[in-house]
Protein backbone atom coordinates (compact mmCIF):
# COMPACT_ATOMS: atom_id res chain seq x y z
CA UNK A 1 0.00 0.00 0.00
CA UNK A 2 2.81 2.48 0.85
CA UNK A 3 4.62 1.51 -2.72
CA UNK A 4 1.43 2.28 -4.46
CA UNK A 5 0.65 5.78 -2.66
CA UNK A 6 4.25 6.67 -2.95
CA UNK A 7 4.09 5.86 -6.81
CA UNK A 8 0.85 7.58 -6.80
CA UNK A 9 2.14 10.99 -5.61
CA UNK A 10 4.99 10.57 -8.48
CA UNK A 11 2.90 9.90 -11.48
CA UNK A 12 0.72 12.01 -12.00
CA UNK A 13 -1.28 9.87 -14.10
CA UNK A 14 -1.26 7.06 -11.36
CA UNK A 15 -2.74 10.06 -9.13
CA UNK A 16 -5.36 10.56 -11.08
CA UNK A 17 -6.63 7.43 -11.14
CA UNK A 18 -6.57 6.87 -7.94
CA UNK A 19 -8.12 9.85 -7.44
CA UNK A 20 -10.86 8.90 -9.83
CA UNK A 21 -11.21 5.76 -8.16
CA UNK A 22 -11.47 7.32 -4.75
CA UNK A 23 -14.36 9.17 -5.97
CA UNK A 24 -15.98 6.02 -7.41
CA UNK A 25 -15.79 4.32 -4.57
CA UNK A 26 -17.59 7.07 -2.35
CA UNK A 27 -20.21 7.70 -4.95
CA UNK A 28 -21.09 3.62 -4.80
CA UNK A 29 -20.62 3.92 -1.06
CA UNK A 30 -23.12 6.30 -1.43
CA UNK A 31 -25.72 4.30 -3.82
CA UNK A 32 -24.91 1.29 -1.26
CA UNK A 33 -25.71 3.41 1.96
CA UNK A 34 -28.90 4.46 1.26
CA UNK A 35 -30.72 1.35 1.01
CA UNK A 36 -28.73 -0.06 3.96
CA UNK A 37 -30.43 2.77 6.11
CA UNK A 38 -33.92 2.72 4.00
CA UNK A 39 -34.26 -0.89 5.16
CA UNK A 40 -32.83 -0.57 8.60
CA UNK A 41 -29.33 -2.40 8.01
CA UNK A 42 -28.32 0.68 9.19
CA UNK A 43 -29.65 3.17 11.81
CA UNK A 44 -27.44 6.36 9.88
CA UNK A 45 -24.77 6.82 7.77
CA UNK A 46 -22.59 7.08 10.55
CA UNK A 47 -23.00 3.55 11.53
CA UNK A 48 -21.01 2.35 7.95
CA UNK A 49 -18.29 2.69 9.10
CA UNK A 50 -15.03 2.53 6.39
CA UNK A 51 -13.94 -0.82 7.54
CA UNK A 52 -17.37 -2.14 7.11
CA UNK A 53 -18.32 -1.07 4.28
CA UNK A 54 -15.06 -1.20 2.04
CA UNK A 55 -14.86 -4.65 1.49
CA UNK A 56 -18.94 -4.70 0.62
CA UNK A 57 -17.86 -2.08 -2.05
CA UNK A 58 -15.41 -4.40 -3.19
CA UNK A 59 -17.79 -7.43 -3.04
CA UNK A 60 -20.21 -5.11 -5.03
CA UNK A 61 -17.38 -4.13 -7.45
CA UNK A 62 -16.49 -8.11 -8.27
CA UNK A 63 -20.33 -8.67 -8.86
CA UNK A 64 -20.76 -5.41 -11.22
CA UNK A 65 -17.66 -6.46 -13.11
CA UNK A 66 -18.87 -10.30 -13.32
CA UNK A 67 -22.17 -9.11 -14.42
CA UNK A 68 -20.80 -7.05 -17.06
CA UNK A 69 -18.25 -9.19 -18.90
CA UNK A 70 -21.59 -12.05 -18.62
CA UNK A 71 -23.77 -9.44 -20.52
CA UNK A 72 -21.47 -8.76 -22.93
CA UNK A 73 -21.37 -12.42 -23.52
CA UNK A 74 -25.20 -12.68 -23.17
CA UNK A 75 -25.74 -9.76 -25.56
CA UNK A 76 -23.65 -11.28 -28.30
CA UNK A 77 -24.31 -14.84 -28.15
CA UNK A 78 -28.32 -14.97 -26.77
CA UNK A 79 -26.79 -17.91 -24.81
CA UNK A 80 -26.86 -17.93 -21.21
CA UNK A 81 -24.12 -20.79 -20.75
CA UNK A 82 -22.23 -18.86 -23.18
CA UNK A 83 -22.66 -15.55 -21.07
CA UNK A 84 -21.51 -17.30 -17.81
CA UNK A 85 -18.47 -18.40 -20.02
CA UNK A 86 -17.65 -15.10 -20.81
CA UNK A 87 -17.75 -13.89 -17.59
CA UNK A 88 -15.17 -16.59 -16.72
CA UNK A 89 -13.59 -15.28 -19.77
CA UNK A 90 -14.07 -11.69 -18.52
CA UNK A 91 -11.74 -12.08 -15.47
CA UNK A 92 -9.14 -14.47 -16.69
CA UNK A 93 -8.24 -12.07 -19.22
CA UNK A 94 -8.69 -9.01 -16.28
CA UNK A 95 -6.28 -11.39 -14.46
CA UNK A 96 -3.53 -11.17 -17.08
CA UNK A 97 -3.93 -7.64 -17.59
CA UNK A 98 -3.42 -7.12 -13.32
CA UNK A 99 -0.30 -8.67 -13.52
CA UNK A 100 0.57 -7.09 -16.70
CA UNK A 101 -0.15 -3.98 -14.69
CA UNK A 102 1.33 -4.68 -11.58
CA UNK A 103 4.60 -5.59 -13.96
CA UNK A 104 4.50 -1.84 -15.80
CA UNK A 105 4.09 -0.09 -12.29
CA UNK A 106 6.48 -2.34 -10.39
CA UNK A 107 9.47 -1.75 -12.98
CA UNK A 108 8.42 2.09 -13.61
CA UNK A 109 8.64 3.02 -9.15
CA UNK A 110 11.55 0.35 -8.82
CA UNK A 111 9.36 -2.08 -6.67
CA UNK A 112 9.47 -5.51 -6.14
CA UNK A 113 6.30 -6.79 -8.33
CA UNK A 114 5.08 -8.65 -5.21
CA UNK A 115 5.15 -5.73 -2.89
CA UNK A 116 3.48 -4.29 -6.14
CA UNK A 117 0.74 -6.55 -6.44
CA UNK A 118 -0.10 -6.53 -2.81
CA UNK A 119 -0.35 -2.95 -2.80
CA UNK A 120 -2.50 -2.56 -4.84
CA UNK A 121 -5.61 -3.17 -3.02
CA UNK A 122 -8.20 -0.81 -1.02
CA UNK A 123 -9.62 2.62 -2.82
CA UNK A 124 -7.40 0.90 -5.57
CA UNK A 125 -9.72 -1.49 -6.56
CA UNK A 126 -12.07 1.05 -7.99
CA UNK A 127 -9.58 1.67 -10.57
CA UNK A 128 -8.23 -1.71 -10.96
CA UNK A 129 -11.42 -2.92 -11.63
CA UNK A 130 -12.48 0.17 -14.26
CA UNK A 131 -9.22 -0.46 -15.67
CA UNK A 132 -9.84 -4.40 -15.82
CA UNK A 133 -13.25 -4.13 -17.14
CA UNK A 134 -12.55 -1.64 -20.01
CA UNK A 135 -9.78 -4.21 -21.40
CA UNK A 136 -11.79 -6.69 -20.55
CA UNK A 137 -14.49 -5.29 -22.37
CA UNK A 138 -12.05 -5.02 -25.60
CA UNK A 139 -10.14 -7.98 -25.49
CA UNK A 140 -13.64 -9.57 -25.76
CA UNK A 141 -14.82 -7.86 -28.96
CA UNK A 142 -12.59 -9.73 -31.07
CA UNK A 143 -14.23 -12.65 -29.83
CA UNK A 144 -17.73 -11.66 -31.05
CA UNK A 145 -17.88 -14.53 -33.53
CA UNK A 146 -16.80 -17.44 -30.78
CA UNK A 147 -19.15 -15.88 -28.54
CA UNK A 148 -22.36 -15.49 -30.87
CA UNK A 149 -21.71 -19.77 -31.85
CA UNK A 150 -20.82 -20.13 -28.46
CA UNK A 151 -17.17 -21.13 -29.13
CA UNK A 152 -18.22 -23.41 -32.25
CA UNK A 153 -20.97 -25.43 -29.66
CA UNK A 154 -24.04 -23.71 -30.41
CA UNK A 155 -26.34 -22.51 -33.53
CA UNK A 156 -25.72 -19.15 -34.67
CA UNK A 157 -28.66 -16.62 -33.69
CA UNK A 158 -31.08 -16.70 -36.85
CA UNK A 159 -30.60 -13.53 -38.95
CA UNK A 160 -32.99 -11.36 -39.24
CA UNK A 161 -36.55 -11.33 -42.15
CA UNK A 162 -34.62 -8.79 -43.98
CA UNK A 163 -31.05 -10.30 -43.91
CA UNK A 164 -32.77 -13.83 -44.41
CA UNK A 165 -34.18 -12.36 -47.91
CA UNK A 166 -31.19 -10.47 -48.77
CA UNK A 167 -28.82 -13.38 -48.26
CA UNK A 168 -31.08 -15.75 -51.04
CA UNK A 169 -29.36 -16.79 -54.05
CA UNK A 170 -30.68 -14.76 -56.65
CA UNK A 171 -30.09 -14.80 -60.86
CA UNK A 172 -31.57 -11.21 -61.06
CA UNK A 173 -28.44 -9.01 -61.45
CA UNK A 174 -28.64 -6.29 -58.15
CA UNK A 175 -26.65 -3.19 -60.12
CA UNK A 176 -26.39 -2.32 -63.91
CA UNK A 177 -24.70 -4.66 -66.05
CA UNK A 178 -21.14 -4.52 -65.51
CA UNK A 179 -19.90 -6.29 -69.09
CA UNK A 180 -17.07 -8.37 -66.77
CA UNK A 181 -19.41 -11.87 -67.78
CA UNK A 182 -18.89 -12.81 -71.32
CA UNK A 183 -21.98 -14.67 -72.57
CA UNK A 184 -20.55 -17.26 -74.64
CA UNK A 185 -22.84 -18.66 -77.42
CA UNK A 186 -22.80 -21.83 -79.16
CA UNK A 187 -24.67 -21.58 -82.69
CA UNK A 188 -24.25 -18.54 -83.83
CA UNK A 189 -27.39 -18.32 -86.21
CA UNK A 190 -29.14 -19.04 -83.91
CA UNK A 191 -27.76 -16.63 -80.88
CA UNK A 192 -27.50 -13.36 -82.58
CA UNK A 193 -29.36 -11.08 -80.68
CA UNK A 194 -31.74 -8.58 -82.97
CA UNK A 195 -29.91 -5.71 -84.11
CA UNK A 196 -32.56 -3.40 -82.61
CA UNK A 197 -31.01 -4.46 -79.10
CA UNK A 198 -27.83 -3.92 -79.01
CA UNK A 199 -28.63 -0.03 -80.03
CA UNK A 200 -31.91 -0.21 -77.46
CA UNK A 201 -31.95 3.58 -76.39
CA UNK A 202 -33.26 2.75 -72.66
CA UNK A 203 -32.53 0.52 -70.11
CA UNK A 204 -34.47 -2.65 -69.79
CA UNK A 205 -37.62 -2.90 -67.87
CA UNK A 206 -36.48 -5.51 -66.07
CA UNK A 207 -32.94 -6.59 -64.56
CA UNK A 208 -31.26 -8.67 -67.28
CA UNK A 209 -30.79 -12.07 -65.63
CA UNK A 210 -27.12 -12.91 -65.54
CA UNK A 211 -25.16 -16.38 -64.39
CA UNK A 212 -24.15 -16.55 -60.71
CA UNK A 213 -20.40 -15.71 -60.52
CA UNK A 214 -19.68 -18.91 -59.80
CA UNK A 215 -21.24 -20.48 -62.85
CA UNK A 216 -19.37 -22.92 -64.67
CA UNK A 217 -20.64 -23.96 -68.06
CA UNK A 218 -20.91 -27.66 -68.65
CA UNK A 219 -18.67 -28.99 -71.09
CA UNK A 220 -21.06 -29.08 -74.04
CA UNK A 221 -21.34 -32.69 -75.61
CA UNK A 222 -23.31 -33.46 -78.57
CA UNK A 223 -27.01 -32.75 -78.92
CA UNK A 224 -27.23 -30.94 -75.50
CA UNK A 225 -27.10 -27.22 -77.19
CA UNK A 226 -31.07 -27.18 -79.13
CA UNK A 227 -33.84 -26.36 -78.21
CA UNK A 228 -36.61 -27.12 -76.20
CA UNK A 229 -39.99 -26.56 -75.38
CA UNK A 230 -41.18 -25.34 -72.54
CA UNK A 231 -44.96 -23.66 -71.24
CA UNK A 232 -45.23 -20.05 -71.89
CA UNK A 233 -45.88 -19.44 -68.35
CA UNK A 234 -42.46 -20.64 -67.37
CA UNK A 235 -40.54 -17.91 -69.40
CA UNK A 236 -43.23 -15.09 -68.17
CA UNK A 237 -42.36 -16.04 -65.06
CA UNK A 238 -38.83 -14.79 -65.48
CA UNK A 239 -39.51 -12.34 -68.55
CA UNK A 240 -42.95 -10.70 -68.08
CA UNK A 241 -42.27 -8.58 -71.00
CA UNK A 242 -42.63 -11.16 -72.78
CA UNK A 243 -46.42 -11.26 -71.97
CA UNK A 244 -47.46 -9.02 -75.33
CA UNK A 245 -45.87 -11.79 -77.34
CA UNK A 246 -47.20 -14.93 -75.70
CA UNK A 247 -50.05 -17.00 -75.05
CA UNK A 248 -50.26 -18.61 -71.34
CA UNK A 249 -51.33 -21.77 -72.58
CA UNK A 250 -48.95 -22.59 -75.19
CA UNK A 251 -45.38 -23.60 -75.11
CA UNK A 252 -42.66 -22.01 -76.43
CA UNK A 253 -39.62 -23.65 -77.76
CA UNK A 254 -36.35 -22.10 -76.92
CA UNK A 255 -32.96 -22.51 -77.50
CA UNK A 256 -31.46 -23.92 -74.68
CA UNK A 257 -27.82 -22.33 -74.04
CA UNK A 258 -26.25 -24.34 -70.64
CA UNK A 259 -27.11 -27.28 -68.08
CA UNK A 260 -26.18 -26.41 -64.90
CA UNK A 261 -26.23 -29.23 -62.76
CA UNK A 262 -25.08 -27.65 -59.34
CA UNK A 263 -28.19 -25.77 -59.25
CA UNK A 264 -32.07 -26.42 -58.59
CA UNK A 265 -32.73 -24.64 -62.34
CA UNK A 266 -31.11 -24.92 -65.97
CA UNK A 267 -30.29 -21.75 -66.96
CA UNK A 268 -31.26 -21.15 -71.04
CA UNK A 269 -30.39 -18.15 -73.18
CA UNK A 270 -33.80 -16.65 -73.96
CA UNK A 271 -33.31 -15.41 -78.15
CA UNK A 272 -36.06 -13.06 -78.85
CA UNK A 273 -36.22 -13.94 -82.02
CA UNK A 274 -37.31 -17.28 -80.78
CA UNK A 275 -40.09 -16.28 -79.18
CA UNK A 276 -41.45 -14.04 -82.13
CA UNK A 277 -41.08 -16.90 -84.13
CA UNK A 278 -42.46 -19.62 -81.55
CA UNK A 279 -45.57 -21.52 -81.99
CA UNK A 280 -46.78 -19.78 -79.24
CA UNK A 281 -45.29 -16.79 -79.70
CA UNK A 282 -47.04 -13.43 -80.99
CA UNK A 283 -45.96 -11.09 -83.91
CA UNK A 284 -43.12 -9.39 -84.19
CA UNK A 285 -43.68 -5.49 -82.26
CA UNK A 286 -43.68 -3.11 -85.44
CA UNK A 287 -41.61 -0.40 -84.06
CA UNK A 288 -38.48 -0.18 -82.80
CA UNK A 289 -40.60 2.10 -79.73
CA UNK A 290 -41.90 -1.57 -78.93
CA UNK A 291 -38.77 -3.22 -79.56
CA UNK A 292 -36.57 -0.94 -77.10
CA UNK A 293 -37.15 -2.79 -73.86
CA UNK A 294 -36.67 -6.07 -75.28
CA UNK A 295 -33.39 -8.29 -74.72
CA UNK A 296 -31.98 -11.68 -75.44
CA UNK A 297 -31.38 -12.70 -71.47
CA UNK A 298 -30.88 -15.67 -69.70
CA UNK A 299 -33.75 -17.42 -67.83
CA UNK A 300 -34.25 -19.65 -65.41
CA UNK A 301 -36.07 -23.33 -66.18
CA UNK A 302 -36.66 -26.15 -63.57
CA UNK A 303 -35.09 -28.79 -65.10
CA UNK A 304 -38.39 -30.38 -64.90
CA UNK A 305 -39.43 -28.94 -67.92
CA UNK A 306 -36.42 -30.10 -69.73
CA UNK A 307 -34.85 -32.96 -68.82
CA UNK A 308 -36.98 -35.23 -70.83
CA UNK A 309 -36.35 -33.22 -74.28
CA UNK A 310 -32.66 -33.95 -73.69
CA UNK A 311 -30.63 -36.61 -74.76
CA UNK A 312 -30.20 -38.93 -71.39
CA UNK A 313 -26.71 -39.52 -72.51
CA UNK A 314 -26.10 -36.29 -71.05
CA UNK A 315 -26.64 -37.13 -67.83
CA UNK A 316 -24.48 -39.61 -67.83
CA UNK A 317 -21.26 -39.28 -65.48
CA UNK A 318 -18.16 -41.46 -65.01
CA UNK A 319 -18.70 -42.50 -61.49
CA UNK A 320 -15.58 -44.15 -59.80
CA UNK A 321 -17.48 -46.32 -56.72
CA UNK A 322 -15.39 -45.55 -53.30
CA UNK A 323 -13.07 -47.99 -52.08
CA UNK A 324 -15.81 -49.14 -48.81
CA UNK A 325 -17.89 -50.47 -51.72
CA UNK A 326 -15.28 -52.95 -52.90
CA UNK A 327 -14.76 -54.45 -49.66
CA UNK A 328 -15.70 -58.24 -49.39
CA UNK A 329 -19.12 -58.85 -47.70
CA UNK A 330 -19.54 -60.62 -44.53
CA UNK A 331 -21.82 -63.06 -43.24
CA UNK A 332 -24.15 -62.04 -41.47
CA UNK A 333 -26.75 -63.65 -38.92
CA UNK A 334 -29.63 -61.32 -40.18
CA UNK A 335 -30.73 -58.19 -40.85
CA UNK A 336 -33.79 -55.94 -39.78
CA UNK A 337 -37.02 -57.06 -40.87
CA UNK A 338 -40.63 -55.25 -40.58
CA UNK A 339 -42.42 -57.98 -37.74
CA UNK A 340 -44.65 -55.13 -36.60
CA UNK B 1 -16.52 -43.90 -34.64
CA UNK B 2 -17.42 -47.52 -33.28
CA UNK B 3 -16.46 -48.66 -29.66
CA UNK B 4 -15.92 -52.46 -29.29
CA UNK B 5 -16.55 -53.21 -25.61
CA UNK B 6 -14.42 -56.65 -25.15
CA UNK B 7 -16.45 -57.19 -21.83
CA UNK B 8 -20.00 -57.69 -22.86
CA UNK B 9 -18.62 -58.63 -25.85
CA UNK B 10 -20.51 -55.46 -28.29
CA UNK B 11 -19.60 -53.27 -31.00
CA UNK B 12 -21.44 -49.70 -31.21
CA UNK B 13 -22.07 -48.04 -34.69
CA UNK B 14 -23.29 -44.76 -35.02
CA UNK B 15 -25.76 -43.90 -38.11
CA UNK B 16 -27.11 -40.74 -39.38
CA UNK B 17 -29.98 -39.75 -40.84
CA UNK B 18 -28.90 -36.79 -43.07
CA UNK B 19 -30.84 -34.54 -45.02
CA UNK B 20 -33.09 -31.39 -45.72
CA UNK B 21 -35.65 -30.23 -43.54
CA UNK B 22 -38.37 -31.83 -43.62
CA UNK B 23 -37.45 -34.56 -46.00
CA UNK B 24 -38.59 -37.30 -44.04
CA UNK B 25 -35.28 -38.42 -41.71
CA UNK B 26 -37.59 -38.52 -38.59
CA UNK B 27 -40.70 -40.53 -40.54
CA UNK B 28 -37.85 -43.09 -41.43
CA UNK B 29 -37.20 -43.83 -37.63
CA UNK B 30 -40.22 -43.51 -36.49
CA UNK B 31 -41.18 -46.33 -38.77
CA UNK B 32 -38.76 -48.08 -37.46
CA UNK B 33 -39.26 -47.45 -34.45
CA UNK B 34 -42.83 -48.78 -34.78
CA UNK B 35 -42.48 -51.40 -36.52
CA UNK B 36 -39.05 -53.47 -35.59
CA UNK B 37 -39.23 -56.17 -33.13
CA UNK B 38 -39.17 -54.90 -29.73
CA UNK B 39 -36.73 -57.17 -28.43
CA UNK B 40 -34.20 -55.29 -30.93
CA UNK B 41 -34.75 -51.69 -30.20
CA UNK B 42 -35.01 -49.58 -27.07
CA UNK B 43 -37.34 -46.37 -27.20
CA UNK B 44 -37.06 -43.66 -29.28
CA UNK B 45 -35.86 -39.98 -28.30
CA UNK B 46 -37.01 -37.23 -29.83
CA UNK B 47 -36.46 -33.53 -29.13
CA UNK B 48 -38.86 -32.18 -31.16
CA UNK B 49 -40.58 -28.63 -31.91
CA UNK B 50 -44.09 -28.26 -31.12
CA UNK B 51 -44.31 -28.18 -34.99
CA UNK B 52 -42.91 -31.66 -35.48
CA UNK B 53 -39.70 -30.02 -36.38
CA UNK B 54 -36.74 -31.94 -35.04
CA UNK B 55 -34.81 -29.69 -32.51
CA UNK B 56 -32.05 -31.56 -31.46
CA UNK B 57 -31.64 -35.30 -32.57
CA UNK B 58 -33.78 -38.12 -32.62
CA UNK B 59 -31.89 -41.34 -31.21
CA UNK B 60 -32.93 -44.79 -31.76
CA UNK B 61 -31.05 -47.82 -30.78
CA UNK B 62 -31.22 -50.71 -32.92
CA UNK B 63 -29.25 -54.29 -32.04
CA UNK B 64 -28.86 -56.25 -35.65
CA UNK B 65 -26.71 -59.34 -35.62
CA UNK B 66 -23.74 -61.40 -34.12
CA UNK B 67 -20.64 -61.53 -36.05
CA UNK B 68 -17.86 -63.40 -35.14
CA UNK B 69 -19.46 -63.28 -31.54
CA UNK B 70 -19.93 -59.98 -31.27
CA UNK B 71 -23.26 -58.58 -30.63
CA UNK B 72 -23.43 -55.09 -33.37
CA UNK B 73 -25.67 -52.14 -31.59
CA UNK B 74 -26.99 -49.21 -34.23
CA UNK B 75 -27.64 -46.06 -32.21
CA UNK B 76 -29.20 -44.13 -35.79
CA UNK B 77 -29.58 -40.61 -35.37
CA UNK B 78 -31.26 -37.71 -37.30
CA UNK B 79 -30.29 -34.36 -37.51
CA UNK B 80 -32.24 -31.21 -37.54
CA UNK B 81 -32.38 -30.14 -41.45
CA UNK B 82 -33.46 -26.60 -40.95
CA UNK B 83 -30.22 -24.38 -42.29
CA UNK B 84 -29.97 -22.38 -38.67
CA UNK B 85 -28.91 -25.23 -37.00
CA UNK B 86 -25.50 -26.01 -38.51
CA UNK B 87 -23.63 -26.47 -35.29
CA UNK B 88 -26.10 -29.17 -34.02
CA UNK B 89 -25.80 -30.82 -37.66
CA UNK B 90 -22.34 -30.90 -37.16
CA UNK B 91 -22.11 -32.30 -33.68
CA UNK B 92 -24.48 -35.17 -34.43
CA UNK B 93 -22.34 -36.06 -36.94
CA UNK B 94 -19.08 -36.28 -35.33
CA UNK B 95 -18.22 -40.34 -34.83
CA UNK B 96 -20.69 -41.26 -37.71
CA UNK B 97 -20.17 -44.72 -38.90
CA UNK B 98 -22.21 -44.30 -42.09
CA UNK B 99 -24.84 -41.91 -43.19
CA UNK B 100 -28.27 -42.06 -44.98
CA UNK B 101 -28.50 -39.00 -46.81
CA UNK B 102 -32.49 -39.04 -47.48
CA UNK B 103 -33.23 -36.67 -50.24
CA UNK B 104 -36.27 -34.91 -51.17
CA UNK B 105 -37.80 -36.11 -54.50
CA UNK B 106 -40.02 -32.57 -55.23
CA UNK B 107 -38.54 -31.00 -57.96
CA UNK B 108 -39.12 -27.80 -55.98
CA UNK B 109 -36.77 -29.01 -53.24
CA UNK B 110 -33.66 -29.63 -55.49
CA UNK B 111 -32.00 -26.63 -54.69
CA UNK B 112 -32.29 -27.61 -50.59
CA UNK B 113 -31.11 -31.30 -51.43
CA UNK B 114 -28.29 -29.83 -53.28
CA UNK B 115 -27.10 -27.38 -50.31
CA UNK B 116 -27.49 -30.11 -47.39
CA UNK B 117 -25.43 -32.25 -49.62
CA UNK B 118 -22.71 -30.13 -49.87
CA UNK B 119 -22.96 -29.36 -45.73
CA UNK B 120 -22.81 -33.01 -45.25
CA UNK B 121 -19.26 -32.71 -46.72
CA UNK B 122 -18.46 -29.51 -45.62
CA UNK B 123 -19.27 -30.53 -41.59
CA UNK B 124 -17.48 -33.89 -42.55
CA UNK B 125 -14.36 -32.09 -43.86
CA UNK B 126 -14.48 -30.15 -40.31
CA UNK B 127 -13.81 -33.49 -38.82
CA UNK B 128 -11.44 -34.37 -41.69
CA UNK B 129 -13.08 -36.99 -42.74
CA UNK B 130 -13.97 -37.80 -46.63
CA UNK B 131 -16.58 -39.46 -47.97
CA UNK B 132 -14.34 -41.66 -49.91
CA UNK B 133 -14.33 -43.25 -46.64
CA UNK B 134 -17.08 -43.15 -44.87
CA UNK B 135 -20.19 -45.74 -45.85
CA UNK B 136 -22.90 -43.68 -46.97
CA UNK B 137 -25.97 -44.36 -49.41
CA UNK B 138 -28.82 -42.24 -50.75
CA UNK B 139 -32.71 -42.54 -49.89
CA UNK B 140 -34.66 -40.61 -52.66
CA UNK B 141 -37.57 -40.25 -50.67
CA UNK B 142 -41.41 -39.05 -51.09
CA UNK B 143 -41.23 -41.13 -54.38
CA UNK B 144 -45.47 -41.52 -53.99
CA UNK B 145 -45.96 -37.54 -54.90
CA UNK B 146 -46.75 -36.37 -58.09
CA UNK B 147 -44.15 -33.69 -58.96
CA UNK B 148 -41.05 -35.74 -58.04
CA UNK B 149 -37.75 -35.63 -60.15
CA UNK B 150 -36.84 -39.10 -62.00
CA UNK B 151 -34.44 -41.40 -60.05
CA UNK B 152 -32.06 -41.25 -62.79
CA UNK B 153 -32.18 -37.07 -62.35
CA UNK B 154 -31.22 -37.22 -58.53
CA UNK B 155 -28.66 -39.40 -59.30
CA UNK B 156 -27.00 -36.92 -61.97
CA UNK B 157 -27.28 -34.35 -59.18
CA UNK B 158 -26.54 -36.08 -55.89
CA UNK B 159 -24.64 -39.55 -56.44
CA UNK B 160 -21.53 -38.61 -58.33
CA UNK B 161 -19.24 -42.07 -56.76
CA UNK B 162 -22.52 -44.78 -57.62
CA UNK B 163 -23.05 -45.43 -53.91
CA UNK B 164 -26.25 -47.53 -53.54
CA UNK B 165 -29.58 -45.68 -53.32
CA UNK B 166 -33.11 -46.78 -52.24
CA UNK B 167 -36.41 -45.38 -53.74
CA UNK B 168 -38.54 -44.72 -50.39
CA UNK B 169 -42.00 -43.51 -48.88
CA UNK B 170 -40.95 -43.40 -45.26
CA UNK B 171 -44.67 -42.74 -44.83
CA UNK B 172 -45.74 -45.71 -45.17
CA UNK B 173 -42.29 -47.44 -44.78
CA UNK B 174 -41.33 -48.31 -48.43
CA UNK B 175 -37.72 -48.64 -48.62
CA UNK B 176 -37.17 -47.75 -45.08
CA UNK B 177 -36.13 -51.12 -43.95
CA UNK B 178 -34.07 -52.05 -47.04
CA UNK B 179 -31.94 -48.83 -46.33
CA UNK B 180 -30.86 -49.55 -43.07
CA UNK B 181 -29.67 -52.83 -44.08
CA UNK B 182 -28.12 -52.00 -47.22
CA UNK B 183 -26.03 -48.68 -44.82
CA UNK B 184 -25.36 -51.39 -42.20
CA UNK B 185 -24.22 -53.93 -44.70
CA UNK B 186 -21.63 -51.71 -45.60
CA UNK B 187 -21.09 -50.32 -42.43
CA UNK B 188 -20.14 -53.42 -40.92
CA UNK B 189 -17.62 -54.30 -43.90
CA UNK B 190 -15.81 -51.20 -43.44
CA UNK B 191 -15.24 -52.15 -39.46
CA UNK B 192 -14.21 -55.38 -40.32
CA UNK B 193 -11.68 -54.21 -42.91
CA UNK B 194 -10.81 -51.39 -40.61
CA UNK B 195 -10.42 -54.04 -37.55
CA UNK B 196 -8.44 -56.53 -39.75
CA UNK B 197 -5.97 -53.97 -40.89
CA UNK B 198 -5.45 -52.91 -37.57
CA UNK B 199 -6.67 -48.98 -38.72
CA UNK B 200 -9.53 -49.40 -35.99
Amino acid sequence: MAATSQSAEQEPMFGLMQGFSMGTLLLLGGLLAVPMVKFGWARTISDLAPTTIIPLLVGLLWLLEAIAYALIAGLLSRNILVALSGAVLGFITRFIVFLLMGVLVSSQNGVELSDTLMGMDGPSWAYRALAMLVTGTMLLLPFRRMLQTGYGLIDAPAPSPSASRAKQFSFASKAPRTGHYQIVRSAPTAQTAPATTAAAPTAPRHPVIQPPENFTPVIPRDNVFGTVSVPASVILASVPEAQPFLEADKPVTIHLAYLVPQLQRGTAWLIWQQIFSAPGGGARPANEQADAGVRDRWVKISPKYFITQVPREYFEIQRIPPAWMRLPAVPQESQFDDVE
Amino acid sequence: MASINYATREINCKLVYYGPGLCGKTTNLQFLHQHLNRGRRGEMVSLATPGERTLYFDFLPVEMAEINGFKVKFGLYTVPGQVLYNATRKLVLRGADGVVFVADSQWDVMQENLDSWQNLQDNLAGYNVHLEDLPYIFQYNKRDLTDIAPVWYMEYLLNARGVPYTEAVALDGRGVFSTLNILCRFVIRDLVHRFETGAF
